[in-house]
């Protein structure tokens, strides 16, 4: 590796000095100004592709002095149309309009048609003059997806307002009840609202204690009016998209059903009560029958033989009547299991 | 041999306005080279002079606002450069105006580099290192000496390391110099010697550089003349106009000479000096240059031969060893009559402090173009012979 002698870098520094060196040229401005240039061109290359539609107005008379490409092409204007114009010619409705904040805007497109957009405007001052920086997004997909949205939003909510069953949806461990369905308030007779503005623990009667998360309970309910309400209850957890986790409450009138079980306890008790009486019956029966055979007998006459032959009579009638009460506890059994 | 491009020669000059009333023009020069806002750079006793107030007078008469920034020593530092330069950003300024002697204008120079890059100064010292324009700077000086206003070097001082370090390239000549003799009135008969020397210095340097060339040649011997003629005058008769103009010229000529020639060991030597010694800087140049030539003469006696000749003594068949005995004698004649009759050791140096003054003059980009390579013995020599 070759050293530089100290003489090459005295003479390469001499050369420096007496303005021969690479930089060393008489100042001037043209080159920074040209490198200025280019940031520029590649800013407003950037600007123009832009989504956003960017409108410099002039303070003093409110006439538009620049605009982007995405300004002119959206609202289909050519830039020399725009600028000169005055800003507000192109707003067919705004909110007030207020330095610093976002509000929502309808301009006014060359064919007429409004563009809905979303504006912020800012102070700003070039070369000495007041200037306002306008920066316009066009909402109008955003819009439409909002709409649509909307409309599946409020489809499904007629699905679960129709549905006869009761939903909640509320706060974990009997916290705030953040949304309700019609079923709820007609069941407990309360508004929709007043429903919102309660806790679930106010919809259980004292001492209930709340279902477990996945489980199925049959719970004393409180209308508004005081009165308990039997419902059956699931419990069972959903999770938000911002991960929130809540419970949802699916809440079944049980009045009817609870009436049902109790009327076929009341049948399943009068048969078991039929029945008892029906097996005795055959030795009620037979007891007075053998005291007539025995009679009978002793009577010794030919009526007595006709009335031990209808006493014989009986007694298989009743035979057949015991073999009919083993039947029965068949038919119980099947009732017990099935009904 | 001086390498591929030895023989040539380059000069670079700023526009400039020469004469009574000059520094009217300045709020019309200001909004010429674009300034809408722009730093009044001065120092403390420039403004008690009613200098910076005058030229703040004309600028807002043009109608140019300003920021007037003052915290300027007698030898700039890099923090007064940062300084200067943060404030310059924060308060929106996008041109410098100079008004003082070599302290704001060299100052300034580097605000305006600093303001540019945004780096610091210490960055920049050498030479050809700056690849940036500042913005637009005009100078109006109030001294007839430093030159910084038609210059490309940039002279300061960094404290914690106790030197003076040099930044020199083109692209910091300012853009505009408003040369007035008006303002040279308030200088003290010192001050008007301690700068005229410092011009004198340039001139003497600038002619017998190695980078000298035809039309730096005229400048430079134009300006010893002048100097030599006019400089005692200024000093007698500080309200003489005609004096005061003729020591602007020679600075002025002085200036365009050595920004483009170069120096050499003087002002190594006083750059190396002003790192110890808070002298100024004049008056270093004015002790040492009567040794240098000494030591330098051998080197280039023919050069020396016409600034002898420039100084008014007439040697042109006088044998070499005579016209360096009588321009060494007429140089320390000419400025014992000035009043400027220090030696280094009066001024608080000590035999100790040459080996590391030696090697930081050694060091200094002005030896490259000394007609003399030179080595450690001149140069201690040198220091020797001015203690």
């Amino acid at each position: 590796m070759s050293v530089p002698s100290e003489r090459t870098y005295q003479d390469r520094l001499r050369e420096s000095i007496l303005g021969l060196g690479e930089h060393s040229t008489r100042k001037s401005h043209y080159p920074e100004l040209q490198r200025r240039l280019d940031e520029l061109e590649r800013f407003r290359f950037l600007l123009d592709r832009s989504n956003d539609l960017f409108f410099l107005v002039r303070a003093a008379d409110g006439r538009i002095v620049d605009a982007n490409a995405s300004a002119c092409s959206r609202l289909g204007y050519g830039s020399r149309d725009l600028v000169g114009a005055r800003f507000v010619d192109l707003l067919l409705e705004a909110e007030v309009l207020l330095i610093e904040q976002t509000v929502t805007a309808r301009l006014r497109r060359d064919d007429e048609e409004p563009l809905w957009v979303e504006m912020t405007m800012q102070r700003a001052r070039f070369s000495g003059e007041e200037y306002l920086v306008v920066v316009a997004r066009d909402v109008t997909e955003r819009n439409r997806i909002l709409e649509a949205l909307t409309e599946s939003e409020n489809r499904y909510r007629g699905v679960v307002q129709q549905v006869t069953d009761g939903i909640l949806i509320v706060e974990p461990g009997g916290g705030a009840i953040e949304d309700t369905n019609r079923a709820v308030a007609d069941l407990l007779g309360y508004s929709h609202f007043a429903l919102l503005g309660l806790h679930t623990m106010d919809l259980f009667a004292p001492g209930s204690r709340l279902p477990d998360e996945g489980s199925t309970t049959v719970c004393q309910l409180l209308r508004s009016d005081g009165n308990p309400v039997p419902a059956e209850v699931t419990v069972t957890p959903i999770t938000y998209g911002d991960d929130r986790v809540m419970h949802c409450f699916v809440i079944r009138d049980a009045t009817a059903r609870l009436e049902v079980e109790r009327v076929r306890r009341e049948a399943h008790e009068q048969l078991e009560q039929n029945i008892l009486q029906f097996a005795t019956l055959g030795d009620h029966i037979r007891n007075p029958l053998a005291v007539i055979v025995g009679l009978a007998d002793l009577l010794g006459t030919p009526d007595a033989e006709r009335i031990v032959q209808q006493a014989r009579e009986i007694d298989r009638i009743v035979d057949q009547l015991d073999r009919g009460w083993i039947e029965s506890e068949k038919v119980r059994s099947f009732l017990r299991r099935y009904y | 041999m001086t390498g591929e491009t030895g023989g040539l020669r380059k000069f670079v000059a700023p526009e400039f306005v020469c004469g009574a009333g000059a520094h009217r023009l300045a709020g019309q020069y200001a909004k010429n080279i674009g300034g809408r806002r722009v730093m009044l750079v001065t120092d403390p006793g420039v403004r008690a002079a009613g200098h910076a107030s005058s030229v703040a007078r004309v600028l807002e008469e043009a109608g140019v606002d300003f920021v007037l920034f003052d915290r300027v020593s007698q030898n700039p530092r890099v923090e007064e450069v940062a300084d200067g330069a943060r404030r310059f950003g924060e308060e929106g300024c996008n041109a410098l105006v100079a008004v003082g002697g070599g302290s704001p204008m060299d100052c300034a120079k580097g605000i305006g580099i600093v303001a540019a890059t945004g780096r610091p100064i210490e960055e920049f010292e050498g030479v050809d290192r700056i690849d940036r324009p500042g913005p637009p700077l005009l100078c109006i000086p109030t001294t007839a000496g430093s030159s910084a206003d038609v210059s490309q070097f940039a002279i300061l001082a960094a404290p914690d390391r106790r030197i003076k370090f040099a930044v020199i390239s083109k692209i910091i000549v300012p853009d505009v110099s408003l040369l007035d003799p008006e303002l040279l009135h308030t200088l003290s008969p010192a001050l008007t010697a301690n700068t005229g020397l410092d011009a004198l210095t340039h001139a003497v340097e600038a002619y017998v550089s190695t980078g000298a060339g035809p039309v730096t040649d005229l400048f430079a011997l134009s300006a010893i003349r002048r100097l030599t003629t006019y400089l005692p005058l200024a000093v007698r008769h500080p309200a003489s106009p005609a004096y005061r103009e003729e020591t602007m010229l020679a600075s002025l000529e002085a200036g365009l000479a050595f920004s483009n020639a170069s120096l050499g060991a003087v002002h190594a030597l006083a750059h190396s000096l002003g790192g110890l010694l808070d002298i100024p800087h004049g008056v270093c140049n004015a002790i040492l240059l009567e040794h240098v030539v000494g030591c330098n003469f051998s080197w280039a006696p023919e050069r020396y031969r016409a600034v002898a000749e420039a100084f008014g003594l007439n040697v042109v068949r006088a044998p070499r060893e005579v016209v360096r005995a009588a321009l060494i004698d007429r140089i320390a004649t000419f400025r014992h009559g000035l009043g400027i009759d220090q030696t280094l050791s009066g001024c608080g140096m000590d035999a100790g402090d040459i080996p590391a003054l030696t090697r930081s003059a050694l060091l200094d980009p002005c030896m490259v173009t000394n007609p003399r390579v030179p080595d450690e013995t001149m140069v201690r020599r040198c220091y020797e012979r001015a203690l």
